[in-house]
């Protein structure tokens, strides 16, 4: 194994120094890093001319301008900064370090990327399982159509909708946020007819339950619009209970089934810790020592007390408790956080009236506390992210589905349906689980084009991150700043089809990694 | 999910075998049909895919409007606007689309103007056509790349396969986007070379997927048969392997010609792709980006058309590799009709039902006549 690792690992390297070599002299041969300045009727012009001739280096051929700049970066693989010297990714035409820039720029980049193919993840399996479990439905054939719409919907296109409808006319509704009967009737209609169409089942069984979402719709929005819900949202003690026990409920019915008791009070009780915890780490929450560590610490702790907590109490079922514990802690603790985020809304939408700024990755000059500048961050990530995500989206929903199928096909699956094993164990315990191992390989390859297309979402959004420093830099034939976006994103790329790999080995033990 | 939901998935399955047998009675009706040759048979699946039926009729008749109207290349369109500012143009109605309002149903600026002002149905049109063109460039350049590297790689093996495999490896490490962005500026105004370009960046996954059809033809009888009467490298390739993997080319073809779409959608909004006094549905977006509040309709009709194209491209590769992979089209049998899909299966089996009872009895009325018939032409009894 670390064998094949290192071996790996050797021709990462190699494919990405190609890459480098690759685009080097295609970049020195296109550009005329001279362009601006040949026009300029500036007397100085001739000895500006001279200085970025010799900064640059133009005299030389392009293979001694690479070697300068492959030395320089070759410095990054020794952190030692000893063998092979500094890490040093040159310096661009209007004499700014291009390191500094292209970590910074990367930090944003990578961001937006982490959390399109988190949303894609999620939302991709999620609607794949079903679309799969219900094959030929009404909601299948919309979802293939949603799927091949996303496909041929450039990244721009998503970017500047979501731009228009998501953030400026939000934006303008934030003005004086109330739903009109108009919006409540349209929202009840929606709802009234796409629920049923994901939940399924007989035709007296839609009708039953389109009607009781109208309702519940009909009842609920003006609840809210009265409550000043978009102002002032809180989910609150009271709503985090209800909405834990329902979780409880729920995920017991999904993986064990409620008949299983012992699984049903573990869950119950990870809902009682989590009210308890909910009071206790209030105070600690709200002054936030430490910031996103402190939240992932919390998070790890919370999962370890769960597994503990679930093993303790399991019994004779472990392993279907250890999940559900599990399941439902992370889910209370996002609700927890969600409440935490919601607390402090007000407190944005007075520093920032327009909630969505529809340039740059945060506010400059924003006042408040670590919770507002971290509502800020979402607030100005949501929706490039979400913009780029839509075509992976309908790619994993795409081989979700297909993998399921492919999967339900098999003929471990008709013996375990052969054997009396329930519905839900057979799609979650042995169709699910298996149908995920090609998708490890299909989120790596994904990733990769997510940075291409992030490149041009924030175009859109005017970040200055990776995309600006690409663009900029080929427009003035600036080497430095393309070959760093170049070498950056070539290795995040080679990096995850690494990580596929290791992956695929383990989920799936018929692969031998050697 | 709740426990009942899964109780109703239960429940479904029952019903899923009355689909199965809807489908049953169709295929027996078929199953007494004549036999169809390899082609033939492509072709039959293709048509009675509707998607893709309905996609080439939209794109078909999306490609007349805007080559019709814009001109091919010296001969002029039926549309007398241009395309470019002329001098002393007016602003007309705002510049807003006349489409469908008191002066007909197009008007003198059918999709309004904009802020130079230039009429704008001129603009997208002339832009739809440099998409289309650009994209099946693209296609056809990335594709015979891409399968002569793939065929040469996967027939000779070796250091020549390493050499090219490599080679690709190195490309795609880089998304196409950065490559396109550091060539795009080369191709100045010309959108031919600009396509050019984009194909010489984007044939990576053409050379992979003919190499891998080509490894798995190497091993073929018919193939050791050519070798053995000595066929020479270029005839076994072109008349073996490359016929053999027509399917997987042509699928890959198609779904190129949306990819190519976006990519130059996607580098023109950047301003690296096709570049002023040419228009692209991509340079039409960025250019009127800042007007999006007060003239939504500068956006909506050059992404209309993006989408348009890309979408009925990507259903027809769909409905391509349908038909040509039957492994995809036996569960493609399997597909409920209409009144399945509602719902009213019951319906649905009755009026297959119906069906096959006619044509039973047809057959049966038929039969007498059309035996003695055989026997009296071919000299054979049944």
């Amino acid at each position: 194994m670390l064998k094949y690792s290192l071996k790996r690992f050797g021709s990462t390297i190699i494919v990405l120094f190609g890459a480098t070599l690759l685009c080097f002299p295609l970049l020195s041969w296109v550009g005329d890093p001279l362009e601006d300045l040949r026009y300029d009727t500036d007397p100085n012009a001739e000895f500006l001319m001279q200085q970025r001739i010799d900064f640059l280096g133009l005299d030389d051929p392009w293979y001694v301008r690479y070697w300068d700049w492959l030395s320089g970066v070759l410095g990054c693989l020794d952190p030692t900064n000893t063998v092979l010297g500094e890490c040093d990714f040159g310096t661009s035409i209007g004499g700014s370090n291009v390191t500094d820039m292209i970590v910074n720029a990367a930090a944003m980049s990578l961001r937006l990327v982490l959390v399109a193919t988190l949303i894609s993840i999620v939302l991709g399996i999620g609607i794949g399982i079903i679309s799969a479990i219900r094959q030929y439905s009404t909601f299948d054939y919309f979802t293939s159509f949603i799927i091949f719409l996303f496909w041929s919907l450039p990244p721009f296109v998503a970017a500047i909708i979501g731009k228009e409808y998501l953030a400026i006319q939000y934006n303008n509704w934030m003005g004086d946020p109330r739903f009109s009967a108009g919006n409540i009737l349209l929202m009840a209609i929606i709802l009234a007819i796409a629920v049923p169409i994901v939940m399924g089942g007989s035709t007296a069984r839609r009708v039953i339950t389109g009607s009781i979402m109208f309702v519940y719709t009909c009842t609920v929005m003006p609840l809210l619009d009265h409550m000043h819900f978009m102002e002032h949202p809180r989910i609150g003690p009271i709503g985090l209970l209800v909405l834990g026990l329902m979780l409880a409920v729920g995920l017991t019915a999904l993986i064990s089934g409620l008949k299983n008791r012992r699984v049903l009070y573990v869950a119950l009780g990870v809902v009682a810790a989590a009210m308890i915890s909910y009071y206790a780490t209030w105070e600690l929450l709200r002054q936030i020592p430490g910031g996103y560590l402190l939240l992932i610490g919390l998070f790890v702790l919370t999962i370890a007390l769960c597994v503990i907590g679930a093993r303790l109490f399991g019994g004779y079922a472990k392993g279907q408790a250890t999940v559900v514990a599990v399941v439902t802690g992370v889910l209370m603790s996002a609700l927890i956080l969600l409440d935490h985020y919601m607390y402090s809304w007000p407190g944005l939408l007075s520093a920032k009236p327009r909630p969505v700024r529809t340039i740059g990755a945060e506010t400059p000059n924003l006042q408040g506390d670590w919770w507002i500048h971290s509502l800020d961050h979402i607030t100005q990530l949501w929706i490039p992210s979400l913009a780029m995500a839509l075509m992976s989206i309908a790619t994993y929903t795409r081989y979700t589905r297909a993998s399921m199928l492919e999967v339900n096909k098999q003929d471990y699956i008709r013996t375990a349906r052969a054997k009396g094993v329930e519905e839900r164990t057979v799609v979650l315990k042995h169709a699910f689980r298996n149908s995920l191992i090609p998708l490890a390989t299909i989120v790596a390859f994904d990733f990769a084009s997510l940075i291409g297309g992030s490149i041009i979402v924030e175009r859109v959004f005017g970040w200055n991150a990776m995309g600006q420093m690409l663009i900029t830099g080929i427009q003035n034939a600036d080497p430095a700043p393309v070959m760093a976006v170049v070498v950056f994103t070539g290795f995040i790329s080679v990096l995850f089809n690494f990580f596929a790999d290791l992956i695929y080995g383990v989920l799936d033990p018929r692969i031998r990694v050697s | 999910m709740s426990k009942d939901s899964m109780n109703s998935q239960n429940s479904e399955r029952g019903s899923v075998s009355d689909v199965a047998e809807v489908e049953d009675l169709k295929l027996t009706d078929s199953a007494q049909g004549k036999s169809y040759s390899q082609s033939r048979l492509v072709m039959r699946r293709f048509f009675r895919h509707g998607p893709a039926m309905t996609s080439l009729v939209i794109l078909f008749a999306t490609s007349v409007l805007a080559f019709s109207a814009a001109g091919i290349g010296p001969i002029a369109g039926w549309w007398d606007e241009p395309y470019r500012l002329q001098p002393g143009a007016t602003t007309y109605n705002g510049g807003e689309p006349t489409w469908f309002s008191d002066e007909g149903i197009l008007g003198p600026h059918p999709f309004g103007q904009d802020g130079l002002p230039r009429d704008y149905f001129a603009r997208v049109m002339r832009g739809t056509s440099n998409s289309l063109i650009i994209a099946f460039t693209i296609a056809i350049v990335s594709s015979v790349i891409g399968i002569a590297l793939g065929a040469i790689a996967g027939f000779f093996r070796g250091w020549i396969e390493s050499v090219i495999m490599r080679l690709t490896d190195f490309v795609i490490v880089v998304p196409v986007i950065m490559l396109a962005a550091i060539l795009g500026p080369l191709a100045g105004s010309n959108i031919w070379i600009l396509a050019l370009i984009l194909g010489c960046v984007t044939w990576t996954s053409m050379a992979r997927l003919v190499r891998a059809e080509v490894l798995a033809l190497r091993e073929r009888e018919f193939v050791a048969a050519a070798v053995a009467m000595g066929a020479s490298a270029s005839r076994i390739i072109f008349k073996h392997m490359i016929p053999n993997s027509i399917g997987v080319i042509i699928v890959n073809l198609s779904f190129a010609v949306a990819a190519g779409v976006l990519l130059e959608s996607s580098l023109s909004y950047l301003g690296l792709g096709v570049r002023s006094p040419e228009v692209s549905l991509g340079m039409l977006i960025e250019s009127n980006e800042q007007a999006m509040n007060t003239r939504p309709h500068l956006f909506w009709f050059p992404a209309f058309f993006i989408v348009l194209i890309a979408l009925t491209v990507n259903f027809i590769g769909d409905g391509l590799r349908d038909a040509f992979d039957p492994r995809r089209q036996r569960t493609g049998d399997r597909r409920p009709d209409l009144l399945s899909v509602l719902g009213l299966r019951g319906l649905s089996i009755a009026i297959e039902r119906r069906k096959r009872a006619n044509r039973e009895r047809d057959y049966a009325t038929r039969r007498e006549p059309d035996d003695s018939a055989a026997t009296d032409d071919q000299g054979r009894t049944p």
